[in-house]
């Protein structure tokens, strides 16, 4: 089965949380940004300091040219939340990866070096601390450019301060469902967050999956950042609780109607396209966590979601109705 | 009052220009005040002036210039490190090295205090280890090569006797080997 390994099991997956994901973007002292380095030395030397703290002897990362890649694995590595798309369309653009792909350092995207740890479940402050651990690392071979004034200094100003950013991806399918978005994304926005969602088609949302980030990096410190993400997520858990225990409790008989429908598609398919599967995994998704229906865990109700998708499937050989035949099998083969 | 200068028809445009304290005033007809492309681009302003507040406030700066001094006072702005101007910060959203936040300070404060909520850092968590300049990292990479072509070129000078030359690429030797 195709799956981002990151998104394993772990104690911390939840209903609604499918996985957090901390960046840190740093860059070098006294040099221009990377879009405007002209000299190849210099590009190479930021790649190299990188390379040399982080795939040394006894660590276990590694290191690929993004132009070396195929399309299908740089866009596979992109819809896995593992590098921003920018960083595949421009030149010497590198990445240091972990196995599983839950440590990674983009190097020469739109800054030198953006550290990022993701995992399965909310956890802010331990994806903080490994980055952290990486960038305190990181920073004993490079000197980063700072300022007492702006903090790091990062390509865009929308990220300097403590260069940091945090995402976290949710499963918001009784808001959505409910038609509460538009009022989500108001008052998320009015605490410093914005939202988009995670899968949308022709620009139509569809899977309930949702990114929610900081857009505040300036004037506060980490803790004050994590402290917020914390405050933030957790009451839009609570919301998103309430609305499908409300939901549930007005629509009994038609939300149990619809989730065994989705789970008899999925259970009997033969052939299934990415988007069907997606929305059809999301009301299974709600119906696990009313617990309508137990057929797998809520994780790997998740890790479907996430793996069933185009572009995480490009990579078998075939044509499209083969790579549907394959999703059908793979999902029939989870559920019980 | 007739055409100043066709003398025929009735003069309807009424100019008084000042250029460098002497005064000079035109009365045209409309047909001769066509001829004139610097009337008519006035009048262009004054229309524009009318319709959009942000235009009357460029074209009262912009009055008898053939540039816009907006523009022109943003583009003389450019970083000195790495020649960023704010135009081209416009177009990719992007700083070109860290110096940009010093030289765009004024500006990028209003921005800054807009989007962030602040335009200060607060003090967290600061890394402290002493890593190297890259800058000067790839100095010191290029040393041994430089070193070589010097002491090439040192040797080449004195054995065409240009001493004066050889002194100084002696003197840049000392320099890189730190003497």
């Amino acid at each position: 089965m195709i799956m981002l390994d990151w998104l394993k099991d772990n104690a911390l997956s939840g209903d609604i949380v499918v996985a957090t994901k901390v960046n840190l973007m740093r860059n070098a002292e006294k040099t221009p940004f990377s879009h405007k380095i002209k000299e190849e030395e210099i590009a190479e030397l930021i790649k190299r300091k990188a390379t040399e703290c982080f795939t040394g002897d006894g660590r276990d990362l590694r290191y690929s040219e993004i132009n070396d890649m195929t399309w299908q694995q740089k866009n596979r590595l992109v819809e896995g939340q593992i590098i921003p798309r920018e960083l595949c369309s421009k030149e010497n653009t590198a990445l240091i990866y972990s196995e599983d792909y839950s440590i990674s350092v983009a190097l020469l995207g739109e800054d030198h070096y953006n550290i990022q740890y993701i995992k399965a479940g909310f956890d802010p402050e331990e994806c903080f601390s490994i980055c952290r651990n990486m960038a305190s690392l990181l920073n004993g071979s490079v000197k980063f450019a700072y300022s007492d004034r702006f903090g790091y200094l990062t390509a865009s100003p929308m990220n300097v301060g403590t260069g940091m950013k945090v995402s976290v991806l949710m499963h918001l399918k009784g808001l959505a469902a409910s038609n509460s978005m538009r009022n989500v994304e108001v008052s998320l926005t009015q605490s410093g967050f914005s939202i988009r969602n995670f899968y949308s088609d022709e620009s139509k949302p569809y899977g309930d999956l949702y990114i929610v980030s900081n857009t505040r990096s300036l004037g506060v410190t980490e803790q004050d950042i994590l402290e917020n993400v914390r405050g933030t997520v957790g009451r839009l858990i609570t919301q998103e609780k309430e609305t499908r225990e409300r939901l549930y409790k007005d629509n009994t008989l038609s939300i149990e109607d619809r989730v065994y429908r989705a789970y008899g598609i999925l259970k009997n398919s033969r052939v299934i396209g990415s988007r069907e599967a997606i929305q059809d995994l999301s009301m299974l998704g709600l119906g696990k966590s009313l617990g309508i229906i137990d057929c797998c865990s809520q994780s790997m109700i998740f890790r479907l979601m996430i793996s069933v998708s185009s572009a995480m499937m490009a990579e078998i050989k075939g044509t499209e109705i083969e790579r549907n035949v394959s999703r059908a099998e793979m999902i029939r083969n989870v559920l019980k | 009052m007739l055409c100043n200068e066709c003398g025929k028809n009735e003069a309807s445009v009424h100019a008084v220009t000042i250029i460098n304290g002497v005064r000079n005033e035109m009365h045209l007809c409309p047909e001769c005040a066509s001829k004139h492309p610097e009337l008519s681009r006035r009048f262009e302003s004054l229309a524009a002036m009318t319709s959009r507040p942000r235009s009357l406030f460029r074209n009262l700066l912009n009055f008898g210039f053939d540039t816009d001094p907006f523009e022109a006072m943003e583009n003389i702005l450019s970083c000195p490190t790495c020649g960023e101007t704010l135009d081209d910060i416009r177009k990719t959203g992007l700083f070109g090295c860290s110096d940009c936040y010093d030289t765009f300070s004024d500006q990028i404060i209003p921005v800054l205090e807009k989007t962030q909520g602040s335009s200060t850092h607060k003090e967290g968590e600061v890394q402290k280890e002493n890593g190297q300049n890259i800058g000067d990292a790839v100095k010191e990479e290029k040393k041994p090569d430089r070193l070589t072509e010097l002491q090439e070129a040192l040797k080449k000078a004195i054995s065409e006797e240009a001493f004066e030359k050889a002194a100084e690429i002696r003197d840049e030797i000392k320099k890189i080997k730190g003497e």
